[in-house]
């Protein structure tokens, strides 16, 4: 019962998520200047309807949640460990990427995400990071073009 | 017929040695992308479209057929094998497949959907070749009004269809609208909600939102939860079917075409309908019923067939309309932008060798993919045995070089991040994230024709029910809103009804 309770609140929160989301839309868009007057519907008349959407079908989805009394079958456990490794081979990644290089960055996210999956062969894990990244950014220079930053290893590569 | 003599030169175009080689090298990256697992078409092609940025337009498109197609393929291999469905299209095949494959007849339920995606992918690209031109013809007529008309009808049935309540496909509709909001309004040319950042004023490109939904949100789910071994089914060999599956594929075959292709090609699209009509069409058919949900073969070859089809089908509004109607769909939109083109009515006119060398290719992908799933499934399959750790590393290595490559901007590979956590947070909730995708698309485009719209008839809201074709698709679009809850209801009605 207690895992159940923790996916009815990432549904709260999706709910509540919305409507706020449409709130935001609502109050935002007064700060929108109108048209000239050929413009018949200006630029926040979709706004308001984007906004009252998501108004709409948050509210509803927060009377299903709470009308549901159905009993989820599947208890599920969110692993609170990988959600964290996971979260920082991202945020890692958003670092690297410009000062260390495409390589660098790409190495340290993979090997990170996969941390998040299984800590088995972190040694493999590395050493396959690496190689990926390598050869997916000379692919993808040399041979296709894209420019990828170099980073810490500029005058090597 | 005119049709003709401009596919032939579409041959011309696409059976180029060079052209040959960028058709075979998709099919490839296609199949190879699309069978691992958690990877759907729309995330193949969106990850695979960095690969193209350094090849002619045509070269490009070509490259892209055959990507879209071998993704398709790839997925039902998934499917079958592993039991993990990488779209919706694919769900009835990890159903029936899967349990056809456990009971160790693998192989055949491989051929049937190889061969059947085959027969209707071939089936319905001919179909595409007639009646496109045919409808760019017509779409040449149509104004902002029935375009309008037209992009609700398709929110109403991807929002009220996908998911497993109405209320969550249209909350993640509006979410996607709510994205598509941002960014320059291009008729005051003013900036809305881009919180003041200057990155955001050219709003959110659709692979940033595709592959952070897809992608990300996908690894984030499967990391979270508790590392069970998948069963894979192992194979070997060449995969074949015995003369009784072929008699009993055939039929199902053509019937999933004859389904998939106009489901598919209408505005409203996507591959989910179709695959879940052939099914059940199937089952009523069957002479052998029982094994329905045991592993019938027409299980397989129906929503196989019906699923490609409708991926050739999805193809008419995109290319004749520019109105993509599936999240694939949606991403190849995209590619065809970064080339400054822009699908429509007038792209067949202003770009022929481009749009039936792309048609042509399809013909021929097709059947490259043909000669590459037969013999080579095993081979195919044991890209199913790289570990998890290996397989989402890599993942999101290439999404974050897809998103970066777009613009050579970190802020959009945070953004691609950021997006990717709600999308973690919706595939929690059994919350579809295609409308999203398809919504932050088709959003923009709807409100500018419904303001381009008002502006011709000066603010006279009438001129919707006034023109019949706008007025038409509106009201059909009313019939699905008030549809699709009525029948739920109905079916509430009659599970709680007393016995």
């Amino acid at each position: 019962m207690q895992q159940d309770k923790s996916v009815d609140k990432m549904e709260l929160g999706i709910a509540s998520g919305a409507i706020l989301l449409g709130l935001f839309i609502l109050f935002d868009s007064l700060g929108i200047k109108l048209g000239s007057g050929y413009d018949r519907i200006g630029p926040r008349f979709f706004p308001y309807v984007v906004a009252s959407g998501l108004l709409i079908s948050g509210a509803l989805m927060l009377v299903e949640i709470l009308r549901s009394s159905v009993v989820r079958h599947e208890a599920e456990s969110l692993n609170k460990t990988s959600f964290v490794i996971l979260l920082s081979g991202l945020v890692s990644c958003l670092i690297l990427l410009k000062p260390a290089g495409f390589i660098v960055a790409a190495t340290v996210q993979f090997w990170l995400i996969a941390r998040a999956f299984s800590n088995a062969n972190p040694l493999r894990d590395a050493i396959i990071a690496a190689l990926l990244s390598i050869s997916v950014y000379f692919i993808f220079t040399s041979g296709l073009g894209l420019v990828l930053p170099r980073g810490i290893l500029t005058g090597l590569i | 017929m005119e049709s003709l003599q401009l596919l032939l030169y579409g041959f011309e175009i696409a059976l180029q040695p060079h052209n040959l080689l960028w058709a075979f090298l998709g099919v490839l990256l296609g199949t190879a992308v699309g069978i691992l697992p958690g990877i759907g078409p729309a995330l193949t092609v969106a990850l695979l479209l960095p690969v193209t940025y350094g090849l002619e337009p045509v070269s490009a498109f070509i490259m892209f057929a055959g990507i879209y197609y071998g993704g398709m393929y790839g997925g039902s291999t998934t499917s079958i094998l592993l039991n993990t469905p990488g779209e919706s299209g694919s769900i009835i095949t990890a159903i029936e497949g899967n349990k056809m494959a456990r009971s160790g007849r693998a192989s055949a339920a491989l051929a049937t959907a190889a061969l059947g995606s085959f027969v209707a992918g071939t089936l319905g690209t001919i179909a595409l070749t007639f009646v496109a031109p045919a409808l760019a013809d017509l779409a040449l007529v149509f104004g902002p009004a029935e375009y309008f008309a037209l992009i609700v009808l398709g929110f109403t049935t991807i929002a009220s269809v996908l998911g497993k309540t109405p209320t969550r496909g249209m909350l993640s509709l509006f979410f996607g609208l709510g994205l598509g909001l941002v960014g320059i309004d291009l008729q005051t040319g003013q900036a809305r909600f881009t919180l003041g950042l200057p990155q955001l004023l050219d709003g959110f490109h659709v692979v940033v939102v595709a592959v952070g939904l897809f992608a990300v949100g996908e690894t984030l789910f499967l990391a979270t939860r508790p590392q069970g071994l998948r069963e894979i089914i192992r194979i070997s060999g060449w995969t074949w079917m015995s003369r009784e599956d072929l008699a009993r594929s055939w039929k199902p075959w053509l019937r999933g075409t004859l389904l998939g292709f106009p489901i598919g090609g209408l505005p409203t699209g996507g591959t989910e309908i179709p695959t879940f009509l052939s099914y059940a069409i199937e089952r009523r058919l069957s002479r052998h019923p029982e094994e329905f949900g045991h592993g019938a073969i027409e299980g397989v070859a129906g929503p196989e067939a019906a699923n490609n089809a409708a991926a050739a089908g999805v193809l008419v509004p995109l290319l004749t309309l520019g109105l993509p109607t599936s999240a694939t769909a949606a991403i190849l939109l995209a590619a065809f932008q970064q080339f400054n083109l822009q699908p429509g009515p007038l792209i067949f006119t202003s770009n022929p060798e481009l749009i039936w060398g792309l048609i042509a290719s399809l013909y021929i992908g097709n059947f490259m993919l043909l000669l590459l799933n037969l013999p080579l499934a095993p081979l195919w399959a044991r890209l199913l045995m790289i570990p998890a750790p290996l397989l989402y590393g890599g993942i999101l290595v290439f999404a974050t070089l897809g998103t970066y490559s777009l613009n050579n901007s970190v802020f959009d590979v945070g953004m691609m991040y950021l997006i990717g956590i709600v999308g973690f947070c919706m595939r929690c909730t059994d919350i579809p994230v295609a409308p999203a995708v398809i919504g932050m698309i088709l959003g923009p485009m709807a409100e500018q024709q419904f303001r381009r719209t008002l502006a011709i008839s000066q603010g006279d809201m009438s001129i919707f029910v006034d023109r019949p074709v706008s007025a038409s698709l509106l009201g059909l679009a009313a019939c699905v809103l008030i549809a699709v809850p009525l029948a739920g209801f109905i079916k509430r009605c009659r599970l709680t009804a007393p016995r």
